[in-house]
């Protein structure tokens, strides 16, 4: 059933002429290397990507597997437009996003869901307006709308009771959910879920699934990338795998959901 | 002769580094504005919350701290420069010495130097924990612009609040200061008042705003750039806190040390002295 709140953002998707669908992903010669000088001596360079290609096929999920330090959050946080490597390009629609400007890169970013591996909550805002300030700062919704639409991702992930607190007095399995249900809140084209089922139970992770689905079918959702160790979950997920490893990343088989 | 090439290195490298420091802060302060005022997509509503909260946190909060120090700084001045004045016979010129010290000179900095203690190592500490905990790359991952949404509010009301600071301490300074002076000497207040009226001039209202404006600006901008600086980790937060603190003061009394000296400048060339 469509509520007002989705009919709402259907009107802005529509009317708003800064909406950009997002059609075709592909990253190109992409090089990444972070530099640290945590002893205040010397610099240590670690190189991650080094002339990374990739072109996306979309309305997909990808599964994004890798061992640690492989560079599988950096890759995300790169599809997201969180990360700027210091070479390359990233082309959405055959546009190199890396050139935009924040305001630029807006009609996209509004429309790409992230979900953080840890933290990325604000400590000063209780869990609920977490999840409300996105919409509310954009104007995407009236304030009744955005919190019917609020309280239905709190029912989901087994937040309510505990809305009104803030991130420091709650458990860090609620803050996790708090986190992945932000990523759902604008109902994006791209959902892209850093390791989305670390600290949730068995119910919330299937929830999890259950609401990809139900937002593939009816809220615009075209392309998921997430990374997981839990087997369980890949299977219901189903979709590609990309093994992101020492530079190179390379598409290995498609699983069946 | 190495060592006079080595001199002259140093010179230059710091001198390319508070240039380009500079320049960082200053790109830093545009971005903020251009996007805090000129994208439609994003609300003001959520940052004038902002605004006002800055403005409760730093000027609201500050005032008792600027009511003891007015109150101290006035009272000291006018028993100093009474006892002084007095000894030549020119009691009549009370009322210039406060203005020139007070709305001139020390109220500006004496409230600058306040708000970098209280509020700049706060707004620094605050974004530099932020930027530890990703909440700042949270905040760009819906869609808001942590410059827009963070930095250009604690500009905008670190500004107002270092004004009206500043304001109120001058008033406090001025009329508080004579009020406790009065359990020690008698001087009428209309005398008093009197002398004040003829010292006060349009120049020192523009002095007066143009100070307390920029100072107010400096703290903020370098502070949330400093705090902005942090990468990864919180052990790095003192470091910037630091950093903010020990820069706001060298620019804030730079400047305000500039306007003095451009100001009485001018009133020699004025005078056809220079």
């Amino acid at each position: 059933m469509i509520t007002l709140l989705e009919k709402k953002f259907e009107e802005f998707r529509k009317v708003n002429s800064a909406y950009k669908s997002i059609d075709q992903i592909e990253l190109r010669e992409i090089g990444l290397n972070y530099t640290s000088s945590d002893d205040g001596a010397s610099e240590k360079h670690k190189v991650v990507f080094e002339n990374l290609n990739f072109n996306f096929s979309v309305d997909d999920n990808y599964l994004l597997e890798g061992s640690m330090g492989s560079g599988r959050s950096s890759l995300m946080k790169i599809l997201a437009g969180l990360l700027v490597p210091q070479t390359g390009s990233y082309f959405i629609n055959g546009e190199d996003v890396l050139q935009m400007s924040f305001e630029e890169f807006l009609p996209y970013r509004l429309h790409i869901g992230y979900t953080f591996d840890y933290s990325g909550l604000l400590a000063n805002r209780t869990l609920k307006d977490n999840l409300l300030i996105p919409l509310m700062y954009h104007k995407l919704a009236t304030r009744e709308e955005a919190e019917k639409r609020v309280n239905h991702l709190l029912e989901v992930f087994k937040i309510n009771g505990h809305e009104n607190q803030r991130p420091a007095s709650v458990s860090g399995a609620m803050r996790k959910a708090t986190v992945v249900a932000r990523g759902f809140i604008l109902n994006p084209e791209m959902l892209i879920m850093d390791d989305p089922f670390v600290g949730l139970n068995d119910e919330q992770g299937e929830n999890i699934v259950e609401l990809i689905k139900e937002h593939r079918a009816t809220k615009g959702l075209r392309h998921v990338f997430y990374s997981t160790r839990y087997e369980r979950f890949v299977k219901m997920l189903g979709g590609k795998s990309i093994v992101v490893e020492s530079s190179n990343i390379e598409n290995d088989f498609k699983r069946s959901a | 002769m190495t060592g006079i090439l080595n001199y002259f290195d140093n010179v230059g490298s710091r001198l390319i580094r508070s240039i380009s420091y500079t320049l960082s802060v200053l790109q830093m302060v545009y971005l903020a504005f251009r996007a805090a005022l000129f994208d439609q997509a994003q609300g003001m509503r959520s940052i004038f919350s902002v605004v006002s909260a800055q403005i409760y946190f730093t000027g609201w909060e500050a005032m008792p701290l600027i009511t003891v120090l007015a109150l101290a700084s006035g009272g000291i001045i006018i028993l100093q420069s009474t006892a002084q004045l007095n000894l030549i016979g020119n009691a009549a010129f009370v009322g210039n010495l406060m203005v020139m010290i007070i709305v001139r000179e020390l109220g500006p900095l004496m409230t600058a130097l306040i708000v970098i203690a209280r509020s700049g190592t706060a707004v620094s500490s605050e974004i530099g924990n932020m930027r530890a905990n990703r909440e700042m790359e949270a905040l760009e991952s819906v869609g808001i612009n942590p410059l827009s949404y963070i930095v250009f509010p604690r500009i905008l009301g670190g500004v107002i609040s270092v004004l009206c600071l500043a304001f109120y301490f001058n008033v406090i300074a001025l009329i508080g200061g004579y009020l406790v002076t009065r359990f020690v000497q008698d001087m009428p207040f209309s005398f008093y008042a009197e002398s004040l009226a003829q010292a006060f001039t349009f120049e020192d209202l523009e002095i007066f705003l143009l100070k307390n404006s920029f100072s107010g600006m400096i703290i903020f901008v370098v502070c949330c750039y400093q705090g902005m600086l942090v990468k990864q980790s919180a052990h790095e937060v003192p470091q910037v806190t630091t950093k903010a603190v020990v820069n706001s003061i060298i620019y804030v009394t730079g400047f305000n040390l500039t306007i003095t000296t451009l100001f009485y400048l001018s009133k020699l060339v004025s005078l056809g002295i220079v």
